[in-house]
């Protein structure tokens, strides 16, 4: 009950969200191949990204199959990533919030260690971004160290453009593969 | 016994050329091309085909065979024009080219300024003889000839030797006809390093990581190659001797990435990020760190040397956007090179030293751009497709680089001022991130 609660409220905070989201996707779209894309629009791609995810959550609820919580949360930490704009390591208020709840994830399950996989786009040349993937993955494991996740358990690897987790030149495309993505060792 | 003599044969056959056929009036050394406009004005050659000796089946075909590889290896360094065969205003079967009856009218009448001649000998059991002339047709006179003995399957390597003499005669330049180009290619998500001849001929697959692999990187002498491959799950450096393919690996903390081998030493920058931030450090042959070359928070990446080891060019972001930089080793200073554009990486130093080739990311693809080391504004190479991974020719009048043009990732080759763009070679998959090897001499 609690859960369906909670569910319905953040729908009706994400739902103002969703429609601009889908005013700006045209922008998003005429932003084709200019290669610049703010952390505003990042965090957009991102929040629409999030909601599509809560929402099968939903479905799968809604239709009273017995769902095992904690196999979820698991699927949530390795699924749910942290978007990044073009070009940029920097962390958005979104990508905070992803890490937060990674955080809490990690707190609640203290053993065993994670990999934090960095990636690019595929824009930017091959070695670059090794670089910047690696820049994003750092970024990522600083902030759960800050929030006071224990160094060691983490490792940060960069990928680069090399494993995009969808393939496509438009703006989507290239919104979803500048990522930082947890998984579990 | 005849089995000895044969064998002696053989033996001196397997050590290349045999003897040099001068003439009299040969004297002092050749004079070299002057290439007012070199690459848009070509100097036009004429190479017919070879003269069979001695009416052996097989003479025919390898006659021919002989010629088009002679041409099509000259035409490949952009210098020359071949002229067309149904041109020539004599046969060279009759015995109109044999040295003494060469009439140099016939050749300065359709306006060729060198001429090739030569004679095939095919003896049993597989054995060549092959002869090669290079004339001057104005000054009438014999620049260079070399007789060449051995198997049949080394006609490619005699006709690539004698490429190799005539471009050292007409330029003072070593030839690259020996050259080999490493490259990966992407197959099934695996990336591999393959490495083929100069003009794409002969690929062959050299790593088997079964993962993703970057950058391979020749060293100065060709003895060594160095690339980053996520064989163990995370970006290291492998060190490799090309031909017995032991080494060494680099699996600091982090990644290691971009290679480049210090000219004449066996030493190589690479960026390393074990300190938490990828910088550049310079490290002998064997993996052991010497020193550290950069020290700025924030990315500093792909080292490319001066041909006198004096200097280094690299990408840093420094500034906000990766640019890229130089910095002359020994006296510490650093001069930033590009001004124009929000990504510019990937440089590659000519082996002629005045110039620098990258990729430059414009309206979301990369393109090769070309800027002198002194800087000031570079010139665009490429405009068509995704170009990355500029890499000069061991002369430097060539680059090879990878282009999406075709839609999937080929290696392409292109002049020194871009002109004569086209496709290397195209294997099943994705081909990217050439490295053209040092020029092997002909020993």
């Amino acid at each position: 009950m609690q859960r369906s609660l909670m569910i319905v409220v953040t729908l009706g905070f994400i739902l103002p969200g969703l429609l601009t989201t889908v005013a700006c996707s045209n922008k998003a779209k005429n932003l084709k191949n200019t290669g610049s894309v703010s952390a505003e629009e990042a965090d957009k791609a991102a929040a629409k990204l999030l909601l599509q995810q809560q929402m099968e959550e939903t479905g799968l609820s809604a239709r009273g199959e017995r769902v095992n919580a904690i196999a979820q949360e698991r699927e949530r930490f390795l699924t749910d990533n942290i978007h990044f704009a073009y070009d940029s390591a920097v962390l958005t208020p979104i990508g905070q919030n992803v890490l937060n709840q990674k955080a809490e994830w990690l707190r609640k399950n203290p053993s065993g260690n994670i990999i934090i996989g960095g990636h690019c786009d595929e824009r930017g040349t091959i070695e670059y971004n090794v670089a910047l993937g690696e820049r994003r993955a750092e970024a990522a494991k600083s902030y759960l160290s800050n929030l006071g996740v224990n160094f060691s358990r983490m490792e940060a690897i960069s990928y680069g453009e090399e494993m995009p987790i969808t393939e496509g030149s438009d703006e989507e495309a290239w919104a979803q593969n500048r990522r930082a993505q947890f998984n579990i060792q | 016994m005849n089995l000895n003599r044969r064998f002696f044969k053989i033996m001196l056959g397997m050590t290349v050329s045999f003897f040099l056929l001068t003439s009299a009036a040969q004297s002092a050394e050749y004079d070299y091309l002057k290439f007012t406009n070199p690459f848009i004005k070509k100097v036009p050659i004429a190479v017919p085909e070879l003269r069979n000796m001695n009416n052996h089946t097989a003479g025919n075909e390898l006659a021919l065979r002989s010629a088009d590889l002679l041409s099509s290896n000259l035409a490949f360094t952009g210098f020359f024009k071949l002229l067309d065969r149904s041109a020539f205003l004599i046969d060279p079967q009759k015995n109109e080219l044999v040295p003494s009856n060469i009439k140099f009218k016939n050749w300065t009448a359709i306006r060729a300024e060198y001429l090739v001649t030569g004679v095939i000998k095919v003896s049993e059991d597989e054995l060549i003889e092959v002869e090669f002339r290079l004339y001057d047709t104005f000054r009438e006179n014999l620049i260079i000839g070399k007789r060449y003995k051995g198997w049949k399957n080394d006609l490619n390597r005699m006709v690539r030797r004698f490429a190799n003499e005539i471009v050292f005669k007409l330029t003072g330049a070593k030839g690259i006809f020996n050259s080999k180009i490493a490259f990966i290619s992407k197959q099934s998500k695996k990336k591999e390093v393959y490495i083929c001849d100069f003009d794409g001929s002969n690929a062959q697959r050299y790593t088997n990581t079964r993962s993703i692999t970057l950058s391979p990187t020749w060293s100065s002498d060709g003895k060594w190659i160095a690339y980053t491959s996520y064989v163990r799950g995370k970006p290291d450096l492998y060190i490799r001797n090309v031909l017995q393919k032991h080494g060494v690996v680099i699996r600091k903390k982090g990644s290691n990435i971009t290679p480049a081998w210090v000219p004449g030493r066996f030493e190589l920058a690479a960026s390393l990020s074990f300190s938490g931030d990828p910088e550049i450090y310079l490290l002998t042959g064997k993996g052991k760190m010497i020193k550290r070359l950069t020290n700025n928070k924030g990315i500093d990446i792909s080292p490319s040397w001066s041909p006198d080891g004096t200097k280094m060019a690299f990408v840093s972001k420094r500034a906000g956007t990766p640019q890229l930089y130089i910095k002359n080793i020994f006296s510490g200073e650093l001069q930033r090179l590009t001004f124009v554009g929000k990504q510019n990486t990937q440089p590659c130093w000519s082996p002629k030293g005045d110039r620098i080739a990258y990729s430059g990311l414009q309206k979301g693809l990369n393109q090769i751009l070309v800027i002198s080391t002194k800087g000031g504004d570079p010139i665009q190479m490429t405009f068509e497709g995704d170009n990355e991974s500029p890499s000069w020719s061991p002369d430097g009048n060539l680059i090879a680089f990878s282009s999406t043009r075709e839609g999937v990732s080929r290696i392409y080759v292109m002049t020194a001022i871009g002109t004569d763009q086209r496709r290397l070679l195209a294997l099943p998959g994705k081909q990217s991130e050439p490295s053209w090897s040092p020029a092997f001499s002909n020993k």
